[in-house]
């Protein structure tokens, strides 16, 4: 479902990003960890159509992202670090807003429904998001993934910031979300929720991805080992 | 889509309380201008009815004075105020004035009108003597023009424009939704257009609105409504060119700050400095003699005339020798002789100071219009006097038209107050000739290109700069 081939991208003389090669299978969480600059936003973007790839390819459903971004968003939805939405509005109108602006349009049972399945409980629905916690406006997030009927979905760090319970309910929508079939990218730098949640990891170093491995087998102390010994110089 | 953009941009707009108090505020801002406007015009209107009627209701006393002293002759009547007498009647009771009505566009743009008369009583005596008798008004009026409505149109106009489109992809970014929005399938381009149109719509209509309300509202003449409707494509045009700015500046500024402090140098530059620096330039290249050093030139001349009074006297009957005593004795009509010698020579005199002096305005005119492509401001200003009558062109036929009046008096006066007595042609005085020339629309067509152009340009640097967005 999302499908790098030999993805590169500098930014002036530093290479950002050198000859990545990814598949995230639908149903699969992959997560990406790395420390600052290893390259997992680059990546994430590439995917999204925000920056343009220096060589290579990103596909979505096998359409590639840099010759039609805008068929490309269709079959993705897309969580940011921190999910910013207009103050004025509420968590249910900006669901419609950003669920119309995308080409689906829903009764408002239906929009209160993708809320109430993303976990924001009732009584927020109608409250302006000015008054949301950063936890209520990621669960509107995942309810315009949702409501978008997203075949992937890339998060940016989307569990940094929240506390443990409402980093867990969140784990929790990614296993739903992939358990619908969903391809889900998330590059994180929380290692438990990474061995927790994701299907495969990927460790990467200065734009190159160094390691791959199985989520389930890998033992958290092994991660956070391999992890270090990855990222040292 | 489009109606959906629409209908989603709504949804901001109307929790936008910033848009609709910028919206109130000019629309009452246009009304305010048209209504200052409105004042003016009828004040000017009124003047000039005075003056009219008092010009009417001074023939007809002169008439019935006349009657009556004929009727019963007065034993001791001072000359001056016999209106049998040429003498009499000129200086007791005609008033002869040369009048410059507002056009019924007027109210637009009150331009130089409330500088430059519009009512000045025409006689036979020197130019000088009733040209420019007016103060100059304050001058910080003279800076700042009056209050109307082309001033909301080209000062306040672009600001209001600024306040609400300048931040409309920069606040995005800033706020952290682009980065969702982004990420839709949608035309981000498209999206950003509608919120400019939808918006730009609605400021521009509501200002279209309210210059045609208060147009009605304050008994605007239907007569003027294709000079109105002119006036306001010509203004809606030049607010386009600021939404289009706005669009073009948005696409490049990475923060709200910085697009907002580019658009703000771009007005001030464009509405403020470069007139501001047009008019110096014009003033340094054809700087007109002083005004003050005009008059005293002149007042100079007529001291020197009046000590050389018998000397100019003789000269004159050599150029008007129809005008020489003849049988009458020789000093009866001496002063009116010598008076029409010193005024000769007085014009004679002030005419080069006052054709070098209509040449430098002309000068400084010309070049001003060839200037103004380079802002829009300028473009508007000038179109907007055009429309309403109260440009200099417009005058200075006004005062060509004075001059001509002013020779036909002299032409008939002269033998008259030579002849003095048994004066009866009250109905020949020559009276004052001006007519507006029928609008011309030709010159519109190159202030819409200089208006739409610039504009188009703007849109295409935005959109190209748009294909794709970064958040």
């Amino acid at each position: 479902m999302l499908t790098a081939r030999s993805l590169h991208k500098k930014f002036g003389s530093a290479i950002a990003l050198h000859a990545l090669d990814l598949n995230v299978a639908p149903g699969e969480i992959y997560a990406l960890l790395g420390p600052n600059g290893a390259g997992k936003t680059t990546t994430i973007n590439l995917f999204l159509g925000f920056l343009q790839p220096d060589g290579g390819s990103a596909t979505v459903a096998g359409v590639n992202v840099a010759l039609d971004p805008i068929r490309a968003r269709h079959a993705l939805a897309y969580i940011p670090e921190q999910v910013n939405l207009y103050p004025h509005f509420s968590g249910l109108e900006n669901l419609s807003y950003f669920s119309e602006l995308a080409g689906q349009r829903y009764a408002e049972t239906k929009l209160r429904a993708f809320l109430q399945e993303s976990g924001l409980q009732a009584e927020a629905h109608d409250r302006r998001v000015s008054t949301y916690s950063k936890g209520m406006r990621q669960k509107v997030g995942i309810a315009i993934a949702l409501a978008k009927d997203a075949k992937a979905l890339l998060l940016d760090e989307p569990t940094s910031g929240l506390d443990p319970a409402a980093s867990h309910e969140f784990s929790a929508l990614l296993k739903t979300l992939a358990g619908r079939g969903v391809a889900i990218l998330m590059a994180t730098h929380d290692l438990f929720r990474a061995k927790s949640d994701a299907t495969r990891l990927g460790i990467m170093r200065h734009g190159r991805l160094v390691h791959e491995l199985g989520g389930p087998e890998v033992r958290a102390a092994d991660l956070e080992k391999l992890y270090l010994e990855s990222i040292a110089d | 889509m489009l109606p959906t953009l629409l209908r989603l941009e709504w949804r901001h707009l109307r929790r936008d309380t910033a848009f609709w108090i910028a919206t109130a505020v000019l629309a009452l801002a246009v009304i305010g201008g048209l209504a200052s406007g409105f004042a003016w015009t009828r004040f000017q209107q009124e003047t000039i009815d005075r003056a009219r009627t008092m010009a009417e209701e001074r023939l007809a006393a002169a008439k019935t004075d006349a009657a009556r002293y004929r009727a019963s002759p007065p034993d001791r009547l001072n000359p001056n105020l016999d209106p049998r007498d040429a003498r009499g009647f000129e200086f007791s009771y005609l008033r002869r004035f040369a009048l410059l009505p507002p056009t019924p566009a007027a109210p637009l743009a009150v331009g130089q009108s409330d500088l430059l008369p519009t009512v000045l009583r025409v006689t036979y005596r020197p130019k000088e003597t009733f040209l420019n008798p007016y103060e100059i008004e304050n001058p910080l009026r003279l800076l700042l023009g009056r209050f109307d409505a082309t001033f909301v149109a080209i000062y306040l106009l672009p600001l209001g424009i600024l306040a609400v489109s300048s931040s409309l992809l920069t606040r995005e970014r800033e706020a952290g939704t682009l980065a969702l929005l982004a990420s839709l399938p949608l035309s981000f381009r498209r999206w950003l257009a509608v919120r400019f149109l939808l918006r730009g719509g609605l400021f521009l209509g509501a200002f279209a609105m309210a210059t045609l309300a208060g147009w009605l509202l304050f008994g605007g003449s239907l007569e003027a409504l294709e000079s109105v409707l002119t006036w306001l494509v010509l203004a809606l045009l030049y607010g386009g060119f600021w939404f289009a700015l706005s669009w073009w500046v948005g696409s490049r500024a990475r923060t709200p700050a910085a697009c907002a402090l580019t658009l703000s140098g771009a007005w001030l530059a464009w509405v403020v400095i470069l007139p501001a620096t047009l008019n110096l330039l014009v003033r340094h290249l054809y700087p007109p003699p002083a005004r003050a050093a005009f008059q005293d030139a002149v007042r100079h001349g007529t001291d020197e005339a009046q000590r050389r009074g018998s000397q100019l006297l003789a000269k004159y009957l050599e150029d008007h020798p129809e005008l020489a005593p003849g049988d009458t004795p020789a000093n009866e009509n001496d002063f009116f002789r010598t008076r029409f010698a010193i005024n000769a020579e007085i014009e004679r005199l002030s005419a080069p100071l006052r054709a070098r002096f209509g040449q430098q305005l002309s000068r400084q005119q010309s070049l001003i219009e060839q200037l103004r492509w380079l802002s829009p401001a300028l473009v508007l200003h000038h179109h907007a006097l055009t429309l309403a009558g109260t440009d200099r062109a417009r005058h200075q036929r006004w005062l060509e038209a004075i001059d001509g009046l002013h020779a036909r008096l002299v032409q008939f006066f002269e033998p008259r107050l030579l002849r003095s007595a048994d004066f009866q042609d009250y109905d020949a005085v020559p009276v004052f000739e001006f007519s507006d020339p029928p609008p011309s629309r030709g010159a519109l067509g190159p202030a819409l290109a200089a208006l739409l152009l610039p504009s188009l340009l703007f849109v295409l640097l935005g959109a190209a700069r748009l294909r794709s967005v970064q958040p």
